[in-house]
């Protein structure tokens, strides 16, 4: 028998056990579904990460720091040897850069600029409303831009300007932001000590929270690298880290990032490129997606008995069409075939249920979930044609398989038992 | 020239064997018509099987123009059934859920005919059992006389050698029956093949040129032909015109091959 009328023929027996052929076709068809939004999901939550990190990292600079604990790659609940570089960022003890690692990055060729990444928290800000509001301190980093709302911010901040984030407005009684732009504020800064200093700013422009923003930064003023400097100097007077950072960002200057960070590891410093941030975040999204595809292929392996059950009351139904096959002088081995492609019939059936509806469901809900999880403009289900086919393929490789043990009851029958008619 | 050489069939194993056949040999030449008769569990069932290659004799041999079936592989064996042997059973086993056409293009597609060549040889089979105008109705919609038209325009299409009819008319009334009887001689006559009627029916026996009677696994009356054989007139058809034989070509106008 040729090859095309076992897959006519085995499609046509099909047709006549509709019911039970779809009943078995559902059971993958929630495998294909859960399959096919657990993929999809995971495309669009790399996408969105690349987006992320292409938002808020700018691909030719490099983050440079001493202390590996700082990238989370690094065991940091056991406490460490004391050196004379360690110190307090965000709660936790890293070892620090200080000024001559700084000017040691900064004569490393191919770097144009490194920004020191302070750790500043200002009392509070205010203005002439005589309204006070806490907030941090960020460096305005060229590479990392906040969004803005108002305003306009050249290559880098000028001294005595910020940028006012829009969440500001309302409490120091600005009406809109362009009403905020070229206003005065004054931010009050203290030393452990108790003493205070007001530092003067110029709102230059207003920022907002680009939906595409990590949330790296806490919410506050940013102000140029030189002010934030002697803020930190105030600050941290008399401390013998006052001029160290967790991390500095290295500016290249167009060269491959990898040589940069090559560069800086053989110097003795961790630098990680915005590919490196990706991936870190990637292999959370990987680790999510194994987690949901187990949960698949748990539903896979229920589906798979199911298709075992089902060909084999198929045979045992057909057990006198089998043997009339053979008694026309079928050969076993296409017997065996017309079974065996005929469960793959049904996962191809229940794959492309499955998936179809996985791409219904998600084109429909899409617009409702990137609402829910805030993800802006993005979707989070996105689906690839070729992922689907290749999992079309694999769900009808499953049942092909589960098609063989009956496929095998079938090729061996007897068919002068089979043609018995008592 | 079917020749049956001194076969024995035991079923079973060590004390609780049983005998269906005890030494059974006979000849038939070409294009006869036979019966093959006898009560339920003389054997005659097992015999068919094993003169068709379903079965294997414990013992003795089969040679189906001088070629021996023990001598044939499985895949040999499905190969002649497949182009040399045509089945008609009591139960008819047609499909029902398939239409008429799709019934007897089974042993077209088996033996990998073309797919324009088949539609011809299908339809022609059709044509030959009246069912023509049927082709693409359920088989479930057809009274059984139909069934059974259905069922010979299976074993014919592939115009075999040899037709086994295992009680062809077992299930039918006898007006029915005596139809599917006149169509299975007259294929007999026209094609021209040997006809093997497996029946417990001593009239439709005694209307073969051959008959072998079997009691107990053993051959207890064997009948050749009488030098007349009756030269039937026109054969009544269901429609009331009288049949007209087709000449006894190849329905896809092939040259006839012969047996093996």
């Amino acid at each position: 028998m040729k090859a095309f009328d076992v897959i006519r023929r085995s499609g046509r027996n099909l047709k006549s056990a509709k019911v039970r052929t779809l009943l078995t076709a559902m059971a993958l068809a929630v495998g294909g579904f859960t399959l096919t939004l657990t993929l999809a999901a995971a495309n669009g939550a790399r996408a969105y990460s690349q987006k992320l990190i292409s938002a808020n990292f700018d691909p030719n600079s490099v983050i440079v720091a001493k202390d590996k604990a700082i990238f989370g790659e690094q065991d940091n609940s056991q406490p460490r040897e004391y050196s004379s570089d360690i110190g307090s960022v965000y709660g936790s003890t890293f070892k620090l850069l200080d000024s001559k690692d700084v000017a040691n990055i900064k004569a490393q060729p191919h770097i144009t600029e490194v920004s020191r990444q302070y750790n500043l928290t200002a009392l509070y800000v205010t203005n002439n409303t005589g309204k006070k509001l806490t907030g941090s301190l960020n460096v305005y980093n060229p590479a990392q831009k906040p969004e803005l709302k108002a305003g306009q911010v050249d290559e880098s901040l000028g001294g005595g300007r910020a940028v006012l984030p829009d969440v500001y407005l309302n409490g120091l009684g600005y009406s809109s932001p362009g009403d905020a732009l070229n206003q005065a504020i004054t931010v009050r800064v203290a030393q452990a000590s108790g003493k205070t200093k007001d530092y003067p700013f110029t709102i230059e422009a207003v920022s907002t929270k680009s939906k595409l923003d990590i949330g790296f930064t806490p919410v506050g003023l940013f102000i140029s690298e030189k002010d934030a400097g002697n803020i930190n100097t105030f600050v941290n007077a008399n401390l013998p880290t006052a001029d160290r950072v967790a991390t500095v960002v290295a500016r290249g200057d167009g060269t491959n990032v990898d040589q940069i960070k090559q560069q800086l590891q053989s110097a003795g410093y961790e630098a990680r490129t915005s590919k490196d941030l990706q991936s870190l975040v990637d292999q959370i999204i990987q680790v999510l997606q194994i987690i949901i595809l187990v949960f698949g292929f748990i539903t896979l392996v229920a589906s798979f008995f199911g298709v075992v059950n089902t060909q084999y009351i198929s045979v045992l139904e057909r057990t006198r069409e089998i043997g009339l096959m053979k008694a026309l002088g079928m050969r076993r081995g296409t017997v065996s075939w017309l079974f065996i492609v005929e469960a793959t019939w049904i996962g191809f059936l229940g794959a492309v249920l499955g998936s179809a509806a996985a791409v219904a469901a998600g084109t429909a809900l899409n617009p409702f979930i990137s609402k829910q999880i805030n993800f802006g403009d993005e979707y989070l289900l996105q689906f690839q044609a070729v992922q689907i086919i290749l999992l079309i393929v694999f769900l009808m490789l499953v049942t092909a398989i589960a098609g063989l043990l009956p496929a095998r009851k079938a090729a061996k029958l007897d068919p002068i038992e089979a043609l018995r008619t008592e | 020239m079917i020749e049956v050489r001194n076969i024995t069939k035991t079923y079973g194993k060590k004390s609780n064997t049983f005998q269906a056949l005890r030494g059974i040999s006979f000849r038939i030449p070409t294009g006869a018509s036979v019966a093959i008769i006898g009560k339920s569990g003389s054997g005659k069932s097992t015999l068919m099987h094993l003169m068709s290659g379903l079965d294997r004799p414990t013992s003795g041999e089969i040679l189906i123009n001088d070629q021996s079936l023990s001598g044939l592989s499985r895949k040999a064996m499905d190969r002649f059934r497949a182009k040399d042997l045509g089945f008609v059973f009591q139960s008819f086993f047609v499909e029902a859920n398939q239409t008429c056409y799709q019934n007897v293009a089974l042993p077209l597609e088996i033996n990998q005919i073309p797919r324009g060549q088949r539609q011809k040889m299908a339809e022609q089979a059709l044509e030959q059992v009246e069912l023509f105008d049927k082709a693409k109705s359920k088989a479930r919609t057809l009274s059984g006389g139909q069934k059974q038209r259905l069922a010979i325009a299976r074993a014919i299409v592939n115009n075999p050698k040899i037709l086994m009819a295992d009680e062809p008319t077992g299930n039918l009334d006898s007006a029915t029956g005596e139809k599917v009887i006149e169509l299975l001689f007259g294929l007999n006559r026209r094609l021209p093949c040997t006809l093997v009627i497996v029946t417990h029916d001593h009239e439709l026996a005694a209307r073969c040129q051959y008959q072998i009677e079997l009691k107990d696994g053993i051959v207890v009356g064997l009948r050749k032909p009488q030098p007349v054989a009756s030269a039937k007139p026109a054969m009544p058809t269901s429609n009331g015109k009288p049949f007209v034989p087709r000449p006894p070509s190849h329905p896809s106008g092939r040259p006839v091959r012969k047996v093996i």
